[in-house]
């Protein structure tokens, strides 16, 4: 077991007791604040300067440059997060000390789950994060759509996590390890094979909102607390999809599962572009929409596997700070979810409207944005691959999909003002998120490989 | 181009001048630029002139000067200027400007080598009479003109989708005969566009139309020159074409006998003109020999003069009375002698009398016909000219200028410039008709010809005393009736005149229920509603796509979300349905 | 001489940065004439020094994607650069009419029509696909923003159907370039030389372009968006979408088709019905109309029809009459749109039935109208009449049924352009609205008369615009 790779997790999870214990014990803001921040960044900063990387061979858990981006980045969004709920928590509750610890961990969950390389550590690092996202996302105690998410959150969950446990203890009846190396010498064409790995898949796409394991999301997504909602929608499927990436392209490799990657896409495109036409909340149309992103970034799991990560990585990155950067908007206005709060926002707010307009426009995928070049790229080495219906498919509801994107904009643009208060310091994350989604759209080369 | 000032060029060009100069200036400018244009054209020297380029093309020559476009060009030139002195009181500054830019661009047709220029200068004739036209400012005259655009647009474009097809097959620009051509599509779309101008039957119902919608001095300058220009185009591209000969005449009776049956002192001109274009469109499906298009080009020329002379003097009717009709007129003789002498000097040479350019004009063309032993023109040519005569010496003459005044109408006196222009031209109709020899001279072929002969004379005398005759008797019937009378009977008087009787049944009500109405009724009944239906069915069809499209989308999503109910155990079912689901199907698979 | 193309086409992108960032109403006016004026004389004399043979000349290259082998690549060539000089005009024009009608937030206004112009001019001048379709799609945001935020009625559905319509059908841009990626490896123009596809995969493809193309132009029965569009926005806009951006679908065809001569032969006869129907379908749609902004949109529905059947017609003259009939109808529609717009200031309406018996009144209107209407009806020695010939002997060329259809087409063009004539200056009596029509002065007439003469100089020497000629074939290397 390579411990040397823990240590970031081992250092923020080390901070992060210091701070629930401080924050328990004094209950003040700004201490527990900042004691969360530093832990968060502090893994951030051991990954960019030590960047352990694992050797080869049968350990547990691996990581490798790639791997190791992810979880920076994982520790990044979670730092806004931070932020975000420090803006919107520290004043309706005093067990913030409670929240960023669960939120803290999660976010090691999320990172370990990026490492791992045996079919328990996955089971336990994915449990791991999901428990804290069933109270996180029941936080607000008194709020019945709250308890109702959480709630809803727990048992599909739960559902979900039984299927896996189901399909590991399947592998390892068949295989009699439970290690990923193992399952590379399953029998590729039998029907075993099959059966376990869509069990296991279907266990991770109800992590990854795709239908027909799609449910739970609008709900809980609505019922959440934003900052939370906002990490529901950016950072698990981070995690989710590097790990797939690496099992397909290390343990599933050979298996035809394309018949099954097709329909779930093609279904999480068509329901989370049509679904959200209608919606007036926010929140819920965003969840719509991460059911639909999942639907097109699960396509790439038809390409071949020196594509897989080429074609993935740009799309997450950019992904996370769209998403983050519309909830930074979102947070930034009272009532935010509501849609109708975002009439003439321009008016009062030009830098906010602005971007937001970005966000959208690379949602859609509208150039100049990094939404366009990283879905461009998508489809374009899906098509490549031969799966053409698919792509037009994809390009189909993305063009549906400008709707209700873009909707937004039009109403931040208009001249009849909604009342609201803003709350400005969010502004600089908004602004920093566009001004990132905007640049990858102008300087693709970076990134492309 | 140094040795040839192109004088339809310096027309148009000048012409610009005309509606931004004071009205003071005015005028005299354009007298001025028409009388350099008509200098120009009688010192130009034959030869061929001048190249253009046009995308990449080189076309050379394009300008040709020979007999047969000079002739045209002086008599062009000449009555442009003749017009512009007729119009010299006038304060509008629409009329001389599109009576010079018409003048210049009919001088541009006959000047013109290639096909492009003549096209080009062809269609500019059309602009300037619809400039004419409209420059009555009436109700009237304004849809007259339209209905003049269609039809000119409809013979443009058949003209200029056969001059392409004719490039394509020759290869070459030049024009000149297309008789080795003959029977080919494009053959007959230029014939067409021609004879479109030309205002043959059944395609001559603007002529009458628009002509006299016009102002008097706009009909002064129309009808020499569309007409004629385009028997000029008859005359380069379709020598002897026989087809011709029979338009030709049956053009010639069918003009006459609705000028006969006319009120109107300028549509029975204007239906005149049309028998008498017949006359030379005859002559020059004749014009297997050189007597044939001589003949028409001679009969072009005078006809211009004596043409222009009646309208003048129409025209001076109308404008010292205000009256158009011959029901509101007579006796008008002893206001204006003038007046009344310079129009018979018109009549009588448009009748053909001796010592009249008209005699010396047509005279070849009936001798062509004779010649040839083509009967059937011959006689329809000669029954035309009784009509003419009893048309216009007798009918118009008389019940104008000599007969018991109708009405009360005031007159006013002529400006000088208007007399002297009816002047110059009574005096070159005589002029001619007296030397006949100096102006065939002129005459593109060479011809042996001697009009004033013994016999020819008496035959002659003879039709027009027989027809004196016959008016006199029939003078009563004869009078104008206000209406267009349907079933007039004095037509089945004439010697019993089946033949009329025949026309009467079929082509009257034909020329007035069909053809003149006809496109009428096209335009009204059936291109502007197909204008007002397109729009509706945009309207409805169209517009309901996207708005279809998107209550598709809506509907779709309402109900989609039905699926969202919120209940636990309901998202529960779908995941474990969906999980066997695929199960099934993969294992169904891979068998 | 590359320094003087990066300007041109940097400039109106940072005049409308400039414009965004610093919000000064008389600083935004300035910069604004500025930056198209620096790209409309810079064009200019790019365009002048060069030959109009050859590939693309003056490129800019800027290593962008190395992945997929796309650079930032910008060239004037012979057909692209007309239309950048155009484009250049059009914007000054409609810069100049904006800031003569009082618009609200003018620096937002302005800043967007600079970044219009910038995405338009970055479409045309681009050398490879991947390019050409970021500016398609680039091209839309400033283009609705516009259209919603400052025009009239209900802008919004008239937005959003014009962003529906040009997005949706951006699919089949997207399908084709990467059917061309897929089959010769690279998105280049030059690329398209080496299509080694079966003929039917080569019309699937180009199809493909043509359903993209097509909705921009737009062709019947594509054109929906375009009544709404054309008629709520302000004009200014309006003449900008009419005169420039239609046209970009009618570039794209230009770029493309000359490498499908075969997929032609067997359907163009089809295509071009339908650019024919599509040019009658539109010139009756005018044909009744009494409202001149409507009539002058349908009447640019219409002629862009006859461009595209011209250019279709995959004869020499008809390519080269499209480029040349694209600048012509460019100028002659931004006259007459810019002509309505004179009424409405002082009219207050478009409608025609209230005017009437101008022809005394407002001399100079009536003679630059009657010579814009001239040039529209094809009359010769006017720069239409160039195009018209190219257009028609280029569609006879292929089929003379096709042939006369345009010609009825163009008859019934003439048609409704006299009525337009007639109903407006000639009627008598006129309509109470006539008398609050005053003359052109300052700088109507000063625009007025340049069109005038770009119509006359182009009418006298079109091959200023399109050179001799020559064999564009051997251009496209066959």
């Amino acid at each position: 077991m390579n411990y040397f790779s823990l240590l970031p997790e081992i250092i923020v999870i080390c901070i992060a007791t210091v701070m629930l214990i401080a924050g328990t014990i004094r209950r003040e803001r700004h201490l527990i604040f900042y004691l969360s921040l530093s832990a968060v960044l502090s893994g951030v900063l051991v990954l960019l300067l030590i960047n352990p990387v694992s050797g080869e061979g049968g350990h547990l858990i691996q990581t490798d440059p790639v791997v190791n981006l992810i979880r920076i980045l994982i520790y990044g969004g979670g730092a806004f997060i931070l932020i975000f709920s420090f803006y919107e928590l520290s004043e309706k509750t005093d067990r913030l000390a409670e929240f960023y610890f669960l939120l803290i961990m999660s976010l090691s969950g999320m990172s370990v789950l990026t490492m791992a390389n045996d079919l328990l550590i996955i089971y336990l690092s994915i449990e791991l994060f999901s428990l804290c996202f069933y109270i996180l996302a029941a936080f607000y105690r008194e709020d019945r759509r709250s308890i109702e998410a959480g709630m809803k959150y727990f048992v599909l969950g739960t559902l979900s996590s039984i299927v896996l446990v189901g399909s590991i203890a399947f592998f390892y009846a068949y295989t009699g390890s439970t290690s990923l190396e193992s399952l590379r010498g399953m029998n590729m064409d039998s029907k075993f094979t099959i059966f376990g790995s869509l069990l296991f898949l279907s266990a991770f796409a109800f992590k990854l909102s795709l239908v027909p394991f799609h449910a739970w999301s609008p709900d809980v997504y609505e019922g959440a607390p934003t900052s939370v909602t906002a990490l529901f929608a950016s950072l698990p499927k981070l995690a989710v999809f590097i790990l797939l990436g690496k099992i397909f392209s290390l343990a599933f490799k050979g298996i035809d599962l394309s018949l099954f990657i097709i329909i779930v896409s093609s279904l999480s495109m068509i329901l989370g572009n049509v679904l959200a036409l209608r919606q007036k909340n926010l929140k819920r149309m965003l969840s719509y929409s991460s059911i639909a992103h999942s639907g097109y970034m699960f396509t790439a799991f038809l390409l071949p596997e020196q594509e897989i990560y080429t074609t993935l990585v740009p799309y997450l990155i950019f992904y996370l700070f769209m998403n983050l950067g519309a909830f930074a908007v979102i947070l930034s206005i009272e009532k935010g979810e509501k849609i109708d709060s975002f009439h003439g926002l321009n008016n009062i707010s030009p830098v906010l409207a602005l971007s937001m307009a970005i966000v959208m426009l690379s949602f859609t995928g509208i150039p100049p944005t990094a939404g366009f070049i990283v879905k461009f790229n998508l489809f374009k080495n899906v098509f490549l691959a031969g799966y053409g219906g698919v792509v037009f498919l994809g390009i189909f509801m993305s063009i549906l999909s400008a709707y209700y994107y873009l909707r937004v904009v039009f109403y931040s643009y208009s001249s009849q003002i909604a009342e609201f208060s803003l709350r400005k310091e969010l502004r600089v994350c908004a602004v920093f998120s566009a001004f990132l989604v905007l640049a990858g759209g102008v300087f693709p080369s970076i990134y492309l490989l | 181009m140094s040795d040839f000032i192109h004088p339809g060029l310096v027309l148009i060009l000048g012409s610009f001048l005309i509606p931004v100069l004071p009205s003071t200036v005015r005028n005299a400018y354009s007298v001025f630029i028409g009388t350099v244009a008509f200098f120009l054209c009688i010192t130009a020297s034959p030869g061929m002139y001048g190249s253009i380029n046009i995308f990449g093309l080189d076309i050379s020559p394009t300008i040709r000067v020979d007999k047969l476009s000079l002739l045209f060009s002086y008599i062009f030139s000449f009555i442009g200027l003749m017009g512009l002195v007729y119009c010299y009181h006038v304060k509008d500054s629409l009329q001389p400007f599109a009576g010079a830019l018409y003048t210049g661009a009919s001088i541009g047709v006959s000047f013109a080598h290639d096909v492009v220029s003549f096209y080009l200068f062809w269609e500019l004739l059309s602009v300037c009479a619809v400039l004419l036209i409209w420059s009555q400012r009436t109700k009237e005259s304004v849809e007259a003109g339209f209905r003049y655009i269609l039809v000119h647009i409809a013979g443009g474009l058949s003209l200029f989708a056969g001059i392409l097809l004719f490039v394509k097959k020759s290869g070459t620009f030049e024009f000149a005969s297309f008789m080795s051509y003959s029977g080919e599509p494009f053959w007959w779309l230029i014939l067409i566009g021609f004879v479109l101008c030309a205002a043959a039957p059944p395609l001559h119902a603007w002529l009458p139309d628009a002509y006299p919608a016009a102002t008097i001095y706009g009909s002064v300058f129309l009808n020499p020159f569309t007409t004629k220009a385009a028997v000029y185009a008859l005359i380069r591209g379709f020598p002897g074409a026989e087809v011709l000969v029979y338009l030709g005449s049956v053009m010639a009776v069918y003009g006459v006998i609705y000028a006969l049956l006319e009120n109107n002192l300028r549509r029975l001109l204007s239906y005149h003109i049309v028998s008498q274009v017949g006359y030379m469109v005859a002559g020059v499906g004749l014009g297997v020999i050189n007597l044939g298009l001589n003949g028409s080009a001679s009969h072009a020329f005078n006809h211009i003069l004596y043409k222009c002379l009646l309208f003048m003097s129409a025209g001076a009717v109308i404008y010292a009375t205000g009256k158009e009709k011959m029901t509101d007129l007579g006796g008008f003789g002893r206001y204006a002698p003038f007046t009344a002498l310079s129009f018979f000097v018109g009549a009588f040479s448009i009748a053909g009398f001796p010592f009249t350019n008209g005699f010396i004009g047509k005279s070849p063309i009936i001798s062509a016909a004779g010649e040839v032993g083509n009967v059937f023109a011959y006689i329809l040519l000669n029954v035309a000219t009784c009509g003419t005569i009893i048309s216009i010496i007798c009918k118009m003459g008389y019940y104008t200028f000599f007969s018991e005044k109708k009405t009360n109408y005031e007159v006013t006196p002529l400006p000088i410039n208007m007399k002297i222009s009816m002047a110059v031209l009574s005096i070159l109709c005589i002029g001619i008709g007296v030397l006949p020899q100096l102006f065939y001279a002129y005459l593109p072929f060479p011809m042996d010809y001697e009009p004033y002969t013994v016999q020819h004379i008496i035959d002659t005398l003879g039709i027009f005393s027989f027809t004196f005759l016959v008016f006199a008797i029939f003078l009563k019937k004869l009078s104008p009736k206000a209406k267009i009378n349907l079933d007039l009977d004095w037509p089945y008087r004439i010697g019993g005149r089946l033949f009329i009787r025949g026309l009467d049944k079929t082509v009257v009500p034909a020329e007035y229920n069909f053809v003149n109405i006809l496109w009428r009724k096209i335009l009204h009944d059936g291109v502007f509603p197909m204008g007002d239906r397109t729009e509706s069915y945009e309207k409805k069809k169209l517009d309901r796509i996207s708005i279809f499209s998107a209550n598709l989308s809506k509907i779709l999503s309402d109900n989609l979300s039905r699926i969202q109910t919120g209940r636990i155990h309901d998202y529960a079912i779908y995941m474990i349905v969906g999980i066997i689901v695929c199960l099934v199907i993969a294992l169904y698979m891979f068998k | 001489m590359m320094e003087l193309l990066s300007l041109a086409i940097i400039s109106p992108l940072l005049g409308g940065l400039l414009i965004f960032l610093i919000k000064d109403r008389r600083f935004s006016k300035f910069i604004s004439y500025l930056s198209s004026l620096i790209s409309l004389i810079a064009f200019f004399v790019l365009f002048l020094n060069f030959e109009k043979t050859g590939g693309f000349q003056h490129v800019i290259s800027l290593e962008w994607i190395p992945a997929w082998r796309v650079n930032i690549e910008f060239g004037l060539d012979k057909f692209n650069a007309p239309f950048a000089i155009l484009t250049s005009l059009i914007s000054i024009v409609a810069i100049h009419l904006s800031l003569r009608t009082a618009i609200e937030r003018v620096e937002n206004y302005l800043s967007l029509i600079l970044l219009l112009q910038f995405t338009v001019i970055g479409f045309y001048l681009s050398t490879n696909l991947f390019l050409f379709f970021i500016f398609y799609e680039a091209m839309l945001p400033p283009a609705f923003f516009l259209i919603y935020r400052w025009g009239t009625g209900d802008s919004y559905r008239a937005a959003f159907k014009f962003l529906i319509y040009t997005f949706a059908f951006s699919i089949f841009l997207f399908i084709g370039i990467i059917g061309v990626f897929m089959a010769a490896g690279s998105f280049s123009f030059e690329s398209l030389k080496e299509l080694n596809l079966s003929l039917q995969d080569k019309t699937l493809l180009y199809l493909a372009f043509f359903l993209a193309f097509a909705v921009k132009i737009p062709i019947v029965p594509l054109h929906g968006w375009l009544r709404d569009a054309y008629y709520l926005s302000p004009t200014p806009i309006t003449i900008f979408m009419s005169a420039v951006m239609g046209k970009m679908g009618i570039y794209g065809l230009l770029r493309v088709t000359p490498y499908f001569s075969d997929v032609l032969l067997e359907i163009g006869w089809a295509i071009i019905l339908l650019c024919l129907i599509s040019f009658i379908y539109a010139a009756f749609l005018a044909l009744n109309q009494r409202d001149m902004k409507l009539l002058f949109s349908y009447m640019s529905l219409s002629h862009v029809g006859i461009i595209t059947a011209g250019l279709l017609s995959g004869t020499l003259q008809g390519l080269n009459g499209s480029l040349l009939q694209s600048i012509n109808h460019g100028v002659l529609a931004a006259s007459f749109f810019y002509l309505a717009e004179i009424f409405k200031r002082q009219t207050k309406s478009y409608d025609m039935d209230r005017l009437g018996a101008l022809s005394k009144r407002v001399p100079v209107l009536v003679f630059f109208t009657f010579a814009f209407v001239m040039a529209m009806g094809g009359f010769p020695g006017l720069s239409y009449f160039n195009g018209e010939i190219l257009l028609l002997s280029g569609i006879f060329r292929h089929s003379v049924i096709l042939g006369f259809l345009a010609i009825i087409g163009v008859a019934i063009g003439v048609v409704y352009l006299c009525y337009f004539f007639y109903r407006v200056f000639l009627k008598k009596p006129g309509s109470d609205m006539s008398l609050l029509v005053r003359d052109v002065r300052g700088f109507e007439f000063v625009i007025f008369s340049v069109f005038f003469i770009i119509t006359l100089y182009l009418g006298l020497n079109p091959s200023f615009v399109i050179g001799q000629v020559e064999n564009i074939f051997t251009y496209y290397g066959r």
